[in-house]
Order: structure tokens, then sequence, then C-alpha cells
């Protein structure tokens, strides 16, 4: 196939799914009052549309975040959210919030700086841990990443259990991961920091390679591994952090994604960047479409949906390449 | 031309204690040593992938401290013993990795590139194999690709750490013409091995180390007695065909 012709294919794949999801629901939609002052109207431009791209934004972030950590740590079970990054920046988040730091310095919400610090925290703890141990395996990793996962979440209990209880149900909620809440305003943050992200990760594409290929491979073929990996652990902790700031931390998208789109292809990363990032942004919106109309009227925080569905999936995977390495 | 000058290098104990070599232009040289000797280490401060060692090493009478990371990955290339590929990667990745060094910052791999790349195929006869994983072709085939890519970096000094480990009589055969042809195109070639013989007839130079420390550097002559030394065993030289082989006796008191 003809370069442009599949990014084109996927790429109108992905926009008429995003395009086609506000209009299902419990309400049916009526194309013809769109543009109208209708109910119908409100309902599309005011709610579904903006939680859909809000979620189509957050799950390709959350892939592409997956993919790249999995390049760098040259393991599949490597995220984000399984290295501890979300849950670091979901600490640094609330206890800005219970410090009543939701001020802004320059424009920037001082909530979002806490998350991006909390997140980086977490990679500094396993970047420690590794150089103390002198052992950077997966194994060494990914306990890392359990051990950060379980302090901060104990420490975010901490926190909850001191706030009043009125507070407690709207952080529970958001700890859940839901993209309920967020309109344009949030989408605006995002954009920005998305557009700069995905743009990153093409135009580094023969970096990512690189790195994938191990330290040593990467090196004797030029690469400064050491620079490269810390550019990366910024940018990736800096939209995780502003991600779950927002919605929350929500596990998953970042594990299955990746893997999913490398069955598919094999041999040319930038595509594989952009094969990622539409089948997270549409994951995730198809997961936050089953998020509220499931049980109607209740809405399912959209994280306990990809928990549900991508908890069975992940042992798949480890059950998977365990039996290939026999 | 190589020149390694007083190195050492110390990781928990002493690895490499003031070593002096030098690896001649255009010459095929055998780095041989017990395990644990040192090879390894020496061929990973060469290829820059070590770099907190004491020492100097030159390449063409460059420091290799001075050179960036482009700049080393320009003039030599190392192939290790188990290139260890954990995530799945395509051959065409692996092989246009090795046209990195060339390139500026988000440019892409352009046709100059490609028409290197489609000669590689080509000379190492891998264009059947290019989108498959590496982790799925056999040793032979993975040796071939991983060659092959240490000739798409186009550079003049090749290391290879143990190429013959783990292939069959088919497979060695295949490599010794592939490196019968890097020499005879003029590259420098430094190979770590325990078994000379598939080698042999190409050798100019042979190097032993022992325990951090050179015993040997120089031409190729009196190979029994280096080994000799090298292993603590007796070897006794075999001619046939006009090749050398060399075997191994327990050392007699």
């Amino acid at each position: 196939m003809k370069s442009r012709t599949k990014y084109l294919i996927i790429s109108g794949f992905g926009l008429l799914i995003i395009i086609l999801i506000p209009f299902l629901g419990i309400i049916d939609i009526d194309i013809s009052k769109l543009f109208s002052n209708d109910p119908d109207s409100f309902i599309f431009w005011q709610l579904r549309f903006p939680r859909t791209i809000m979620a189509f934004l957050v799950g390709s972030s959350l892939a592409l975040g997956g993919l790249i950590f999995q390049n760098i740590f040259k393991n599949s079970l490597a995220t984000p959210y399984t290295l501890g990054v979300s849950s670091g920046a979901a600490a640094g988040t609330v206890a800005a919030l219970k410090l009543n730091l939701a001020l802004s310095i320059f424009g920037i919400n001082l909530v979002y700086i806490a998350g991006f610090l909390g997140g980086i925290l977490s990679i500094l703890l396993i970047l420690g841990i590794s150089r103390i141990t002198k052992s950077y395996s997966v194994y060494t990793i990914l306990m890392s990443g359990v051990a950060i996962n379980f302090f901060f979440s104990a420490f975010i209990l901490l926190l909850q259990y001191m706030v009043d209880i009125t507070q407690t149900i709207s952080v529970l909620r958001w700890l859940m991961g839901s993209i309920s809440t967020t309109g344009y305003k949030d989408i605006l943050i995002l954009l920005p920091i998305w557009i700069f992200f995905i743009l990153t990760a093409v135009l580094l594409n023969k970096e990512l390679v690189l790195i994938s290929g191990g330290e040593n491979f990467a090196v004797t073929r030029g690469l400064d591994v050491k620079k490269f990996r810390i550019l990366l652990f910024i940018i990736v902790s800096l939209i995780t952090g502003v991600i779950v700031s927002i919605v929350g931390p929500i596990g998953f998208i970042g594990l299955i994604v990746p893997h999913i789109a490398r069955q598919f292809v094999k041999d040319d990363f930038r595509f594989l960047v952009i094969v990622t990032v539409i089948f997270g942004g549409i994951l995730l919106a198809v997961a936050d479409l089953l998020a509220r109309t499931l049980i109607p009227p209740v809405e399912i925080p959209v994280g306990i949906i990809t928990s549900f569905f991508g908890a069975p999936f992940f042992l798949f995977i480890l059950i998977t390449s365990l039996r290939k390495k026999i | 031309m190589i020149r390694v000058e007083a190195l050492s290098f110390v990781r928990d104990k002493e690895i490499l204690k003031n070593v002096d070599l030098i690896i001649k232009e255009k010459e095929l040289t055998i780095l041989i040593g017990p395990n644990g000797a040192g090879k390894t280490t020496i061929l990973k401060i060469i290829s820059g992938i070590i770099r907190d060692f004491s020492g100097n090493v030159f390449i063409r009478d460059k420091n290799i401290k001075h050179l960036s990371r482009r700049e080393l990955a320009r003039s030599i290339s190392f192939q290790p013993q188990s290139e260890e590929f954990l995530l799945p990667i395509s051959v065409k990745d692996v092989l246009l990795a090795g046209r990195y060094p060339y390139k500026k910052l988000f440019s892409d791999y352009d046709k100059n590139d490609l028409d290197i790349y489609d000669k590689c195929l080509e000379k190492f006869d891998i264009a059947n194999i290019v989108s498959r994983d590496i982790n799925t072709l056999s040793s032979g085939e993975r040796r071939r690709v991983l060659i092959a890519s240490a000739y798409i970096q186009d550079v003049p000094v090749l290391l290879f750490d143990e190429p013959f480990s783990n292939l069959d009589p088919e497979g060695v055969m295949d490599l010794k013409k592939i490196f019968a042809e890097l020499k005879k195109e003029g590259k420098t070639i430094l190979v770590v091995s325990h078994n000379l013989e598939p080698l042999y007839s190409l050798t100019d130079n042979l190097i032993s180390l022992r325990e951090g420390e050179v015993l040997y550097s120089g031409k190729r002559s009196s190979t029994a007695e280096v080994l000799k030394k090298t292993f603590n065993m007796n070897f006794e030289k075999i001619e046939h065909n006009k090749q050398e082989i060399f075997i191994p006796h327990e050392k007699q008191d």
C-alpha cells in the first residue's frame, strides 16, 4: 500500500468514529436539529461532542505514552500507569487540591504542575532504585512500579481521609477516572500539549526505534541514549500529569493499544505512532460511550470500564509473552 | 589504525590492567583469551559503550573521548555476541538504524540511504526477510542481518564479539565468505573469538589477553605457543588441506 494512502485510511476511520459517537446515547439525536435552538443541539454540542473529543485526546495520549515507555524500557508491560507515573501525578494533584493550590501562575494552573511533578517523582524513584541496585532489568523496574503505586495510593487515601466528606466524593469520582465533567476549557488546555506530544513522537521516530533495540544498539549507532531518555521522561510525565489532573488516572489504555497496534504495523514506526494515537483515541471514546450508556441513568467512571476490560487483557499479554519465552 | 594506550578499567574488580594495543588498518585481528579476560570489555570501550575507563583510545589519531557519539558511530561498528531485542523490531528497522549516524535531527532516511539499504539486502541475500521481526529469525539469518547492519553503517572499523557462536556448519561457511569479502574491501576488523579455526586463514594478527593483561600482540606466528600461554594448555598444530587447526591437550606436569 502506498504510504500516503494508509495514513488517509486510518485518519478517515478515526474521524468517522469520532463524529459518529456523539450521536449515540440514551437520547437519540436528530441530525436536522443539530444547528437549531433545540435540546438535541445542546446535548450534542455542549455535552457529548466535547467529552468525545476529550476522550479522544486523553486516550490517544495515554496510548502514545504507553508506546514510548514500552520502547524506552523495552518491555510491553512498562507504561506510565504500571510504573506509577499516573499514581504519582494523582498524588501530586490531590496534594495540590488539599493545600488549596488551585491558583495559577502565568495562566498555568498549579494543579497541573503538581501533577507533572508527581509523575516526575515516580520516574526519579524508579531510576534511583535501578541505579542503586545496578539492575535495569524489567523485573526491578516493574517491581519498583508496584511499590510506588502502593505508596502513592496510601498517600492519596491519607489525604482523602483528612479532607471533609463532601470533597471526598468528588475526589473519589475523579480518582476513578472520569471524563464526564470536562468541557471545552479542558480541551483548550490539553490540545496544545497534545499536538506537541504527537509531533515529538513523529519527529523522533528514528530515535524511538533505536532505543527500542536496546542501549548498546542505540549507542553504537550514534544516539545519546541518556539525554534522549531524560527528554522523553519529561515529555511523557508532562502530558500524563496534565491528563491525570483533569480526568484522573485511567489505566490499561497505554498497555493494550500499543500491543494491538504492533500486530498491524510491523516495520514503519511513524505509522505505528499514528495508528496507536488513533486506536487509543477511539478506544477511550468508545469506553466513555459505554460509561454513559451501560447502566442508565448511572454514569460509570470510564476508568472502571477500562480497568474492567483492560485487566484481563493485561493477563493475556503476560501469559502469551511468558509462553513465548519457554 | 586503532591505538590503545595504558587502558585500565575497574568495575567491582580490575578488569583491564594497563593495556597497550595496536590494531592495524585493513587487517584482520583476532583477540583471544579465557572467559573473564576482558575481551568484550575492550570492544565495548573502543566502540564507546563504556566511557568511564582510564587511558586513551585513538582511532586514526583521534582520541575517542573527543568524538561525539555520531562521529564515533561513523568510524566504528560493534556487533555484540547476542544482541538482545526484547521488543519486536523488523529487519528493515535494524538495518536502517545503521544510517542514523549520518542523519540530521528530524530528517528522514532518504533515497541515498535506501539505495545503500537495497545494495546491502542484495549483498547479504536478505531481501526476503526484511519485514520479519528479528527475534523470529534462525541464528544464521540473524547473524547475517547483524553483520549487514554493521556493513550498512559504512565504517572503516568493524568489531565483532564471537560471531561464530551458535551457528551450524552452513552458517559458519556463509559467514567465512562474508568476512573474506569484508577484508577484501579493506575493512579493519577486530574479532573476539574462542574459535580460531573459521577465520584463521584470513587472520593477520593475534592478540592474547589473560586476566586483563596483554600476553601477546603481533603478527600471527607461533600460534600454538601463544595459545599455550593464554589458556594454560598444550595445543597441537595439525595441517589439513593447507588449513591449520589447533587441538587442545590437557597440560602434563
